[in-house]
């Protein structure tokens, strides 16, 4: 049987020419398919990053309030109380015994008895003592820390470790400057705070008269 | 995109719903505590600081006014507003806001107001808050006896009611908790009460009340 071998199908350049636009197409499709979801991906991965970046920088920039982790912590019971004078072994004292009158809040310009002083620290009361060489736009502007805050005293202290100090029941804190952001933080945890030992106790009725 | 079904539209929404009020349930059930602006934690903060020098003064008549309607009424005020005070503080201490007033200003939760624009005046004068007796009063009044210093007593007392009623009244309105809405308006109601008494008081002693602060 014989057969006429029909012709080879000879591509024509045309037909070249065609495969090779479509497969191009076809490239550039599969091209455009990837980008595009590479840029599914990439877009909101961009924008989840840029969020918790963005929020994560406020929270570690958020304003931190001073640290108070210089303040000294000490062990004193409450309820002592002599008629005779104190040898503290703190300067100025923390804790301790204590006369049965505590000292009536308020701003001193003169020295106060410690006896007194530590009494109203058992009631809730801050005690910022200063050296009575301390400049006096410095005292001036411990005069406004304890202005409307019925549970502090103010005095000049002769002999402090530092040019003033802070004072609360169990607690010192002692600063170099009026303007130390800590003070505000000291007086907003220790007045009438969780260390206090008799909360509601009044810092007024004692001694002492203040002049503020 | 393929077209959603009715039954997968029914299945978001559904979803949607059932989220939102899972939402509302929980926000209900989580206790919310009042911020360190509000006027919930300023004015149980300032009036606690407010209720203390009329304690501390009626402690002081109490143990040194001559007449026993004056005593009685001391013990009165002491014992009612020592309790208020207190009350006033354990909320503070309940919502983690300090009793102290450091760094927020005194006042500050009634800004805006004519009785806040009379304050910061009166505040630059040495009167912390309204209707406050000064340091130099205080003094005074500790200074006295007799008749002079019941007078006095009453006097102060009574500018010191006007001045926590105006603070109170605000705080009755003002305040999104039940607990100082509740104390506020029974603040209110027992100082005005008392005022009259107080009025009372001064006339029957030939005394007429201090002119408003």
């Amino acid at each position: 049987m014989s057969q006429t071998p029909s012709p080879a199908p000879e591509p024509s350049k045309d037909r070249a020419d065609r495969a090779a636009r479509v497969a191009a197409m076809k490239k550039a499709e599969k091209a455009h398919a990837r980008r595009r979801r590479i840029l599914l991906v990439a877009i909101p991965t961009v924008a989840v990053l840029a969020v918790v970046g963005g929020v994560t920088t406020v929270f570690l920039n958020r304003p931190q309030p001073p640290s108070l982790d210089a303040v000294k912590v000490y062990q004193y019971g409450a309820g002592e109380h002599v008629q005779t004078p104190v040898q503290y072994k703190e300067n100025p004292p923390v804790g301790g015994q204590h006369n049965p009158v505590w000292l009536n809040c308020g701003v001193y310009d003169k020295p106060v008895a410690n006896e007194n002083a530590v009494h109203s620290m058992e009631h809730g009361a801050v005690w910022i003592t200063y050296r009575p060489d301390l400049p006096t736009a410095q005292v001036d502007r411990l005069k406004s820390d304890v202005s409307g805050e019925s549970y502090t005293v103010l005095s000049p202290y002769d002999g402090l470790p530092a040019p003033v100090v802070l004072s609360a029941w169990n607690h010192q804190l002692p600063v170099q400057s009026a303007d130390d952001p800590r003070i505000e933080a000291f007086l907003a945890k220790y007045v009438q705070g969780a260390q206090t030992p008799e909360p509601g106790a009044l810092c007024s009725n004692g001694v002492g008269t203040p002049t503020g | 995109m393929r077209g959603l079904t009715a039954r997968q539209v029914l299945l978001a929404v559904g979803g949607l719903v059932a989220v939102l009020v899972l939402g509302v349930l929980a926000g209900r059930a989580l206790p919310t505590a009042p911020g360190a602006n509000s006027v919930d934690v300023g004015f149980s903060r300032d009036m606690a600081t407010h209720h203390g020098q009329a304690v501390s003064m009626s402690y002081t008549a109490i143990q040194r006014a001559p007449t026993p309607e004056v005593r009685q009424l001391a013990v009165d005020i002491a014992s009612t507003q020592g309790n208020q005070a207190g009350r006033m503080q354990q909320l503070l201490l309940s919502w983690d806001q300090p009793l102290s007033s450091a760094g927020r200003p005194v006042m500050g939760w009634m800004a805006g107001t004519d009785l806040h624009a009379r304050h910061e005046v009166e505040q630059a004068q040495g009167r912390i808050m309204p209707g406050m007796a000064t340091a130099a009063e205080m003094a005074r009044l500790n200074s006295e006896t007799g008749e002079a210093f019941e007078v006095d007593f009453l006097q102060l007392m009574l500018r010191h009611h006007r001045g926590g009623i105006e603070m109170a009244q605000f705080g009755a309105a003002h305040a999104t908790t039940p607990e100082v809405r509740d104390l506020a308006r029974a603040i209110v109601a027992s100082q005005e009460a008392e005022s009259q008494l107080l009025t009372s008081y001064l006339g029957a002693r030939g005394a007429a009340p201090l002119p408003a602060s």
